[in-house]
């Protein structure tokens, strides 16, 4: 093949590609059928093609071992108690000041219970979304038992699988409950940060008394469930790690 | 007439065939289930996200900004949606606690938008009410964002 300068030469491979190409077609063309059908042996070979070009390859399993699993919840859990018992202490400062309550500690409240609302999303979320799929959700989540690398692991986790899923049963109540608890938790909150930004001397009024003493307490009820939580995830933590199993046996 | 007869069933095996390629790539009346669908889709939701991000810096006080941000956020939602569609069985069943996730992490953030209108009616200053709402939908989306990434990557989406 002669190159022509500035003339972009095609790789060996495409070359190859030609020439079987025309090979198949001589093949083809060997077979050829009665006349007023030489379209059809073409026909069969594209749509041959295209249908090889449509079979992939399912990916191997990419879904989270079931270990990591259970200490991102733990952490998520961690991040979520830190958050509401920040909230708390926030709400506290603002009631134990003198009236009128001085902005700077209003405006940090304030702050709190934005942050808070960030913060929780993730938990929330996956509190949420382990009530909508019940079981299903556990089933998914022991289907990456498959994917653990670490065949200790694995077999701690397969031995123990009942208590897991007792664990998890426990869990999905406790978010059930903290849910409740917290969406008074923080209506409650928002409305106190409305009133005390509007009335900064409001603090000590009978209405926002009342208010302060209900929301800490849904507050203290949210942190409740969440230690709940925590103690679930750190049992089954012992359940799946490999010595610890071993021992309690 | 048998030439015809023999035509006729070939074009029906033609046709067989065809229809059994385009199954196979994409649902019923839904977008296509290819590795592209899912790139471009997934694009369209960082898109809308960041869309949401900027109308949360430059929102004006007034029911104007609560307006468009109310319109960016659905926005982010019917792309995302978009984007499950384009998801192939595998990464449906795989991806079902993670997208279950992200489902319930929109319907927290969109629960922003009650907020503001609550803390509105309960006389908070519009000014700062929308302060609010704005840095809430910011953090939120962009954690919201962060899981979306995570789960992508873990379903390798568009990586076929």
């Amino acid at each position: 093949m002669r190159v022509i300068p500035g003339q972009l030469r095609r790789p060996p491979e495409i070359e190859m590609t030609k020439i079987n190409a025309k090979e198949v077609g001589g093949m083809v063309r060997c077979y050829r059928p009665a006349k007023g059908h030489q379209w059809f042996p073409y026909a069969v070979l594209v749509s041959g093609l295209l249908l090889c070009g449509c079979a992939s390859v399912e990916p191997k399993s990419s879904a989270p071992e079931f270990g990591s699993g259970v200490a991102e919840y733990k952490q998520l859990t961690e991040g979520a108690l830190t958050a509401v018992t920040a909230t708390l202490t926030s709400l506290d400062r603002v009631t134990s000041q003198p009236v009128p309550c001085p902005p700077e500690v209003i405006a940090a409240f304030s702050h709190q219970v934005q942050q808070l609302q960030i913060d929780s999303l993730r938990i929330r979320a996956r509190g949420q979304a382990i009530l909508v799929r019940g079981d299903a959700y556990f089933a998914t989540w022991s289907e990456s038992i498959a994917s653990i690398k670490d065949p200790r692991i694995r077999e701690s986790v397969q031995r123990h699988h009942p208590q897991l899923e007792e664990c998890f049963v426990r869990i999905r109540a406790d978010s059930k409950r903290a849910g409740a608890a917290f969406k008074p938790f923080l209506s409650g909150l928002r409305t106190l940060q409305v009133h005390w930004e509007k009335d900064p001397g409001s603090v000590k009024n009978e209405a926002n008394e009342q208010l302060v003493r209900t929301t800490r307490e849904y507050g203290h009820a949210v942190l409740q469930e969440l230690k709940s939580v925590r103690e679930e995830l750190l049992a089954m933590q012992r359940m799946i790690t490999p010595a610890n199993s071993v021992s309690k046996d | 007439m048998k030439t015809g007869s023999i035509r006729n069933l070939y074009l029906v095996t033609l046709f067989t065939a065809f229809s059994t390629v385009f199954l196979s790539a994409q649902t019923p009346f839904g977008p296509p289930v290819t590795p592209t669908a899912q790139r471009n889709a997934l694009a369209a939701v960082r898109s809308q996200v960041n869309w949401l991000q900027n109308a949360t810096r430059t929102a004006s006080a007034g029911s104007q900004g609560f307006a468009n941000l109310w319109q960016q956020f659905q926005s982010v939602r019917g792309a995302y949606h978009g984007f499950t569609l384009t998801l192939n069985s595998r990464q449906l069943a795989q991806g079902a606690n993670d997208l279950a996730e992200l489902d319930a992490g929109l319907g927290i953030i969109q629960e922003a938008f009650s907020n503001h209108e609550d803390a509105i009616a309960a006389g908070a200053s519009p000014v700062s009410a929308l302060r609010d709402l704005c840095e809430i939908l910011r953090e939120a989306s962009r954690i919201w964002l962060d899981e979306l990434n995570s789960s992508t990557s873990k379903l390798r989406v568009g990586g076929g």
